[in-house]
């Protein structure tokens, strides 16, 4: 029996363009009688995915990159069958589970235990699999006491827990992991790392696994799938593929969904359109120690009209929505000026990062001409940040959460 | 006889090509995954119970509910075309014969709903994981028959009482005996007929609006509020081309001894029955393939 577990060949997938009614109907028809489905395949059809092919071995660790359309989501769709492609071939040796969305088919009524059971079931598990795993999936998740109360009553994040917790105990040997690790707590995140290092390591199951996080893709894949419009680019050893997708992103201002976001205020004569951190090397980080040098990015998109004397603002909140401080570019006397529909990214490096253990939201405020244009309410996103060496001593001084730290000079006098 | 220079054992055999699934643009039409339906059976176990449970819950007569809706909708179909409209009934007990017409009739309604509106209601699971869709209508039809019983035994609470303790002439028959066939019937036509509207709504919604009319428009098509001897000679047609018709007439008749059933009626209801359970499971299986990119 041959070693590999995925064989794609020529896998393509289109969608056709348009809205569904009439005329669609007529096509449909006209098309069973004319048996031309070929020939249609022209102007209103776009190819999400096109002529794929490649193999992955048993116990392979693959980490799928790309941009936003670049194909991995229709890839993902495909692999796991929930539609079918429209060239090519999948073959497949194992069993497949996804894990596209974590929670997938929880009902709200029903208690945590029968989630298990119905959540385990749609995932292919049979009854006793699941009894058998019972007890490690509800220690995994941390939710042991509420698990006969119905998890319409559960936090959000009990909910992420208990719905990964059952995903990962799924015993099939091919596992398919769609950005899931965007979720819950960072202590939370690090057990979820642990448990895929753990399924992939030592249980020898295959794994593939997409994510933007390329620390993350790094850190668990040994093989990486690189997309781009639809083909792929480049296959073979992670450290190449990532370094390829970084290499082609260079130079590339991306646009997120921030710029869909409805919570905002300000006459959008300039708006906040992407925002991540990086570290010095220009990795993107989720985590930053404290007393590390990070890059606060954030891309701003100008209206169709010029904006002079652009000042960006940016603060922290804690989790009690304190406000825990504030700079504004014009604070240093920076402004900046925008050409219309120019997209611009700032960067913002802050040195020896102030703040103690926690997870702090990141708010931005941009003012064009001492006039509000662009408040996000919610906040642009989030920074989590673990204790580190702040005073470059090696002590991480005092460790509460959500505290400042400030250095001081010492000066000591002695009375004579 | 030896052939020099050739040798039959060195000609390496083509590894065999071991995969356990295959996927490609075009399945078979007739390939119906019977077997991979059946490792699912324990997720049908708990889809029927997430129909039934929270049907109940945080209500405060709980179960009862699967018990008052019939008796309602008797109460009210005894007032309007009993008391009011006055049909004949056969002289029975009016709460004895609307009732299996209705708890039959709830049978078939409630399954055919839940499996036209498979692929729409399902899309958000639909597009994240899959299993063989075919688990949903199926456990839609079983959560449905449950109901069914619960109903039916209802009925045989107020069938045993009129038929021990009251002069009413009830006369249960041999067609008991065909219960288990009635009841496949209906569960054949509402699996059949809901996965055709469902195949159909994955592309065109057009179906969803006429749905509350269509069925409607079948129930009064069916013998449920009258017993089919009243129908006039010009209207005839319409329940003899009805499927449902024998068996409805055929559910009542077979506890109170009223109405036309034939026999053989029933049989090519039956066999009409299985034919559009097959079509609707092909029509479906082929539609589930990219429900996902319509709905």
């Amino acid at each position: 029996m041959s070693d590999i577990a995925i064989k794609v060949e020529n896998l393509g997938k289109s969608y056709r363009l348009g809205t569904v009614g009439t005329r669609s109907m007529a096509r449909d028809i006209m098309g069973l009688f004319s048996g031309t489905q070929k020939e249609k395949a022209n102007e209103n059809t776009i190819w999400a995915l096109k002529d794929v092919d490649f193999s992955i071995k048993k116990g392979d660790a693959v980490g799928i990159v790309g941009k936003n359309g670049a194909g991995k989501s229709t890839l993902l769709k495909l692999l796991s069958r929930t539609t079918a492609p429209s060239t090519g071939s999948i073959k497949v040796s194992g069993k497949i589970s996804s894990l596209l969305e974590v929670g997938t088919g929880f009902h709200p009524e029903l208690t945590g235990r029968e989630n298990i059971f119905l959540n385990g079931a749609i995932m292919g598990m049979s009854n006793r699999d699941i009894r058998a795993k019972f007890d490690e999936i509800v220690e995994f998740s941390g939710v042991a006491r509420f698990i006969d109360t119905p998890v319409k009553r559960y936090s959000s994040g009990m909910y992420v827990r208990l719905a990964f917790a059952v995903a990962a105990h799924l015993e099939t040997e091919i596992m398919i992991i769609d950005e899931v690790l965007a979720v819950g707590d960072v202590d939370f995140q690090k057990k979820c790392l642990g448990k895929m290092k753990e399924v992939t390591g030592s249980e020898g199951r295959t794994v593939l696994f997409v994510s933007h996080n390329m620390s993350a893709v790094k850190a668990l894949c040994n093989y990486g799938l690189f997309l781009e419009k639809g083909t792929l680019r480049s296959t073979g050893p992670v450290q190449a593929v990532t370094e390829a997708y970084t290499a082609a992103n260079k130079g590339l201002i991306e646009t997120s969904d921030l710029a869909d976001r409805t919570d905002r205020s300000g006459n959008k004569s300039v708006i906040l359109v992407d925002y991540y951190a990086e570290d010095m090397a220009g990795n993107r980080i989720e985590t930053v120690l404290t007393g590390e040098d990070i890059a606060f990015c954030f891309t701003l998109r100008c209206g169709p009209e010029k904006a002079r004397n652009v000042d960006f603002g940016l603060n922290f909140y804690d989790p009690e929505e304190a406000n825990m401080g504030v700079l504004y570019s014009s604070y240093q006397a920076v402004y900046f000026e925008m050409e219309p529909h120019q997209l611009m990214r700032i960067k913002c490096v802050v040195p020896n990062f102030p703040f103690t253990i926690g997870t702090y939201k990141v708010g931005t405020r941009i003012v064009v001409n001492n006039e509000e244009s662009d408040w996000l309410l919610g906040g642009a996103g989030f920074i989590s940040v673990e204790n580190g060496d702040f005073y470059g001593t090696g002590s991480t001084g005092f460790t509460h959460p959500y505290m400042t730290n400030f250095l001081g000079r010492w000066i000591h006098e002695v009375q004579k | 006889m030896e052939v020099p220079g050739i040798n039959f054992l060195a000609i390496p055999l083509k590894e065999k090509e071991n995969w356990s699934l295959e996927i490609r643009p075009k399945a078979n039409l007739f390939d119906l995954k019977f077997k991979e339906f059946w490792q699912y059976r324990d997720l049908i176990t708990l889809f029927v119970r997430r129909e039934l449970v929270p049907t109940y819950k945080q209500t405060i007569l709980g179960p009862l509910w699967f018990i008052l809706q019939p008796l309602l909708t008797t109460l009210i179909y005894s007032l309007i075309f009993g008391a009011i409209a006055r049909i004949p009934i056969g002289g029975m007990p009016q709460i004895v014969f609307y009732l299996p017409g209705i708890v039959l009739w709830n049978f078939f309604n409630s399954s055919f709903l839940k499996c036209s509106s498979t692929f729409i209601s399902n899309a958000p699971i639909f597009g994240k994981v899959y299993f063989p869709r075919l688990v949903l209508p199926v456990s839609g039809m079983l959560a449905s028959l449950v109901n069914f019983f619960i109903q039916f035994g209802l009925f045989l609470v107020f069938f045993l009482y009129y038929y021990l303790f009251s002069d009413y002439q009830l006369h249960p028959n041999w067609h008991i005996a065909l219960l288990p066939m009635l009841i496949l019937t209906v569960a054949f036509y509402s699996l059949g007929f809901g996965m055709m509207v469902s195949a159909f709504t994955t592309r065109y919604r057009d179906l969803t609006h006429f749905l509350a009319f269509g069925t409607q428009l079948l129930m009064y098509a069916t013998p449920i509020i009258y017993p089919m001897d009243i129908v006039p000679d010009k209207f005839k047609w319409i329940n003899s081309i009805n499927p449902l018709s024998p068996v409805f007439e055929g559910f009542r008749q077979s506890f109170l001894g009223i109405g036309q059933f034939q026999t053989q009626n029933l049989v090519i209801s039956f066999g009409l029955g299985i034919l559009i359970f097959f079509t609707g499971l092909i029509l479906f299986n082929k539609a589930e393939r990219t429900s996902i990119d319509t709905v």
